[in-house]
């Protein structure tokens, strides 16, 4: 057999992994902190350096914590989608939640603000709350939306098909929100939509890492049946598996993930594709409770990576996460279609 | 031998909310325990409809399906899965997927919610997987599989389901004739050790030769039974009457039929015969036995030199080894006398 390397050896490097590029996180930046003094920090001890202490529990920590339960509800949600989908270009994006997530938050930004007389951008922290809820409650709906068709249409392609749909429609409604507003406020939806970690503090975060967890570890409860799915709907019927229920299911939880991510960090792009891609190439097996724990660990780790790329030393301010996730997500998911390509020559 | 699946009036099609589409209506039939049967017809004619109905894909349209004499309708998901497997024409590509996971997925029924495999399990898999001949492919990704192979696997998987029935719609369309013998003595093998199998096909002479039942399908129902049974019944030879293909008492097998607008007189038999022959047909020139009044003909020796020989008023004009060659020539001997000469086409 080609791949001795065993499950929990695989698992425990994975693990590593992720606290290694927790520490990076910690360390690196603008501003470079020792080792000592993050776990210091971290574990609660009195330090010297106030400023240090600042910047790891305000920024850096929260960033992390962030990024981790982002990058592992993004991982999953994608995984989920292009199994149900069969589709390798499948991922958390193609049911159209995320935009329905700028829906929402395009409604409060830009048409709310001005219907009542004022600039969003004048908000301050109740506006970022609103903005949470608008994404969720955007989200939600367009989920439900989903839902209902696919409890009325009968093939998954359709599914497919009309969510890429919605999603385009909602981005539409976006431009003409965003032709009618005012320029303040544009900005402000133009910087949401360009997704960051580093919005809440540490409170936030860590409520968000509870609340992505819940819906993440639910997933593994699916996993026979997303073995059931990746083998066509009318085999998996006839292992006994009740296909609307279980794609419903499916599409629910993906959702649940994409939306809470989009609530909390806004729009982030490729890793929800590129991160499943990782897990399947690791795990090197077709059963999804171990696919799924993958693509949380790798998820975790790919978000981690890019959020210490974007706060690179030597930048004066942090690059935009997207711009980073497509840099490392497009090659992955590149290699993948090029490596496709090749096994079918193979053949 | 009691019926495992009992067909009743059955009428199948398709349907949504404003248009029914009815593909076949009044099927009768009846699958035996322990039987291999296969379900012919034209494309078209629903072969691919009834399976799906037989599985639970499509609800029927009039009628029912009784499994054990329980309706189908009435069964869950579960309890289908634990009598009908099946094997589809729908191609498995799951990324990383071994022989064995494939297998084990045949499983589902039985596991519990997270699919865990018992010992008992991995066992019937480890059996299902040998049954097929691919156990040094075990832990093969499907990928690397031959399209053979990888029919076995998914054979395998239906074995691993544990039904006493399993339904296969063409396994063997898209495989080379090897192959597809394989497929078939496989699953001959199958139902002699008590599986019940239903599958379609177009492979007219392999069913012939190797199911128990056939079940020919067509546009007013079903018409079963054994294959010799329905050859004594003209059955098959009405359903292809007036389609170019006419049943060889001689041979049992079916062949293609010819317009033939000449003729040619033939002495000789043997291999060498039916090959001349063969290559005449396909030109349309019928061999006709020779007698001592015929002035031109074909005489096959085999022992000679030269095999074909042309004869006219008994001296050799033309001889050759080559049943092309001798095609050839006959053909241009045709053309040269066909207005003139009536010796050359002495029974027309």
């Amino acid at each position: 057999m080609m791949h001795i390397v065993n499950n929990k050896t695989k698992y425990a490097t994975l693990i590593l992994l992720v606290l290694a590029l927790l520490l990076l996180n910690m360390i690196l930046g603008s501003v470079h902190i020792p080792i000592k003094a993050v776990f210091q920090i971290i574990s609660g001890q009195e330090t010297s350096n106030i400023i240090w202490e600042n910047i790891i529990t305000r920024s850096r920590l929260p960033q992390a914590i962030v990024a981790l339960g982002a990058g592992m509800g993004l991982g999953i949600a994608g995984l989920l989608m292009q199994t149900l989908f069969r589709n390798p270009l499948a991922g958390p994006s193609v049911l159209g939640i995320s935009s329905g997530a700028s829906l929402g938050v395009g409604f409060v930004i830009l048409v709310a603000g001005q219907f009542f007389g004022f600039s969003f951008s004048s908000l301050g922290l109740f506006g970022d709350l609103s903005l949470l809820v608008a994404a969720l409650a955007g989200s939600l709906c367009i989920l439900l939306v989903i839902l209902f068709v696919s409890r009325r249409i009968g093939g998954t392609l359709a599914v497919l098909i009309i969510g890429v749909m919605i999603g385009y429609l909602s981005n539409s409604v976006v431009g003409i929100m965003k032709f009618y507003s005012l320029e303040e406020d544009v900005h402000t939806y133009v910087i949401w939509g360009l997704g960051s970690f580093s919005r809440l503090s540490l409170a936030r975060a860590q409520l968000f890492l509870v609340l992505i967890t819940i819906p993440a570890v639910a997933c593994l409860f699916i996993s026979k049946w997303l073995n059931l799915l990746s083998l066509g709907e009318n085999y998996a019927q006839n292992l006994g598996l009740k296909i609307h229920r279980a794609r419903m299911v499916v599409i629910l939880m993906s959702g649940v993930l994409t939306a809470l991510v989009t609530a909390f960090c806004g729009p982030i792009v490729f890793i929800g594709m590129a991160v499943p891609h990782m897990a399947k190439l690791v795990a090197r097996t077709s059963n999804h409770f171990t696919l799924i724990l993958h693509a949380g660990l790798l998820g975790a780790a790919t978000a981690l990576l890019c959020n210490v790329i974007a706060r690179m030393p030597g930048l004066d301010s942090a690059l935009p996460i997207n711009s980073v996730t497509a840099f490392i997500g497009a090659p992955v998911v590149i290699s993948v279609i090029w490596k496709r390509r090749k096994e079918q020559f193979a053949e | 031998m009691a019926a495992l699946i009992d067909i009743n009036n059955l009428t199948i099609g398709y349907t949504n909310s404003k248009q029914h589409k009815v593909v076949a209506q009044s099927l009768n039939a009846h699958l035996n325990e322990g039987e291999m049967t296969c379900l012919l017809g034209a494309n078209g004619k629903g072969k691919s409809t009834l399976m799906k109905t037989i599985c639970g894909f499509l609800k029927s349209m009039h009628g029912d399906i009784l499994l054990n004499g329980k309706s189908t309708a009435l069964m869950s998901e579960k309890e289908l899965a634990k009598a009908i497997a099946v094997v589809l024409t729908d191609k498995i590509s799951i990324p990383n997927a071994t022989v064995f996971e494939l297998v084990a997925y045949g499983r589902s029924p039985f596991t519990g919610l997270m699919g865990r495999l018992s010992d008992r399990d991995k066992t019937i898999v480890k059996t299902a997987i040998e049954q097929c001949g691919i156990s040094h492919k075990i832990h093969s990704p499907l990928s690397a599989l031959s399209d053979g192979e990888r029919q076995k696997a998914t054979i395998a998987k239906a074995l691993a389901q544990d039904t006493d029935i399993i339904i296969l719609d063409e396994p063997t369309a898209f495989l080379d004739l090897p192959a597809r013998v394989e497929i078939m003595q496989l699953l001959r093998q199958l139902a002699s050790a008590g599986k019940s199998i239903l599958m379609s096909t177009h492979d007219l002479d392999l069913a012939l030769q190797m199911a128990d039942k056939l079940w020919l399908l067509n546009r007013d129902g079903v018409t079963s039974g054994s294959p010799e049974d329905l050859l004594l019944n003209n059955a098959f030879q009405s359903m292809f009457r007036g389609k170019g293909i006419e049943f060889d008492n001689k041979t049992g097998l079916f062949t293609v039929r010819y317009h033939h607008n000449q003729t040619i007189a033939v002495k000789g038999h043997g291999f060498e015969y039916v090959l001349l022959r063969r290559a005449l047909m396909r030109k349309g020139i019928k061999p006709v036995k020779a007698n001592h009044t015929d002035s031109v003909y074909i005489s096959i020796n085999k022992n000679e030199a030269s095999v074909y020989k042309l004869m006219v008023d008994d001296i050799c004009s033309f001889e050759n080894s080559s049943v092309e060659a001798t095609t050839k020539m006959i053909l241009e001997v045709i053309q040269t006398y066909v207005n003139t000469t009536s010796n050359l086409m002495p029974y027309d």
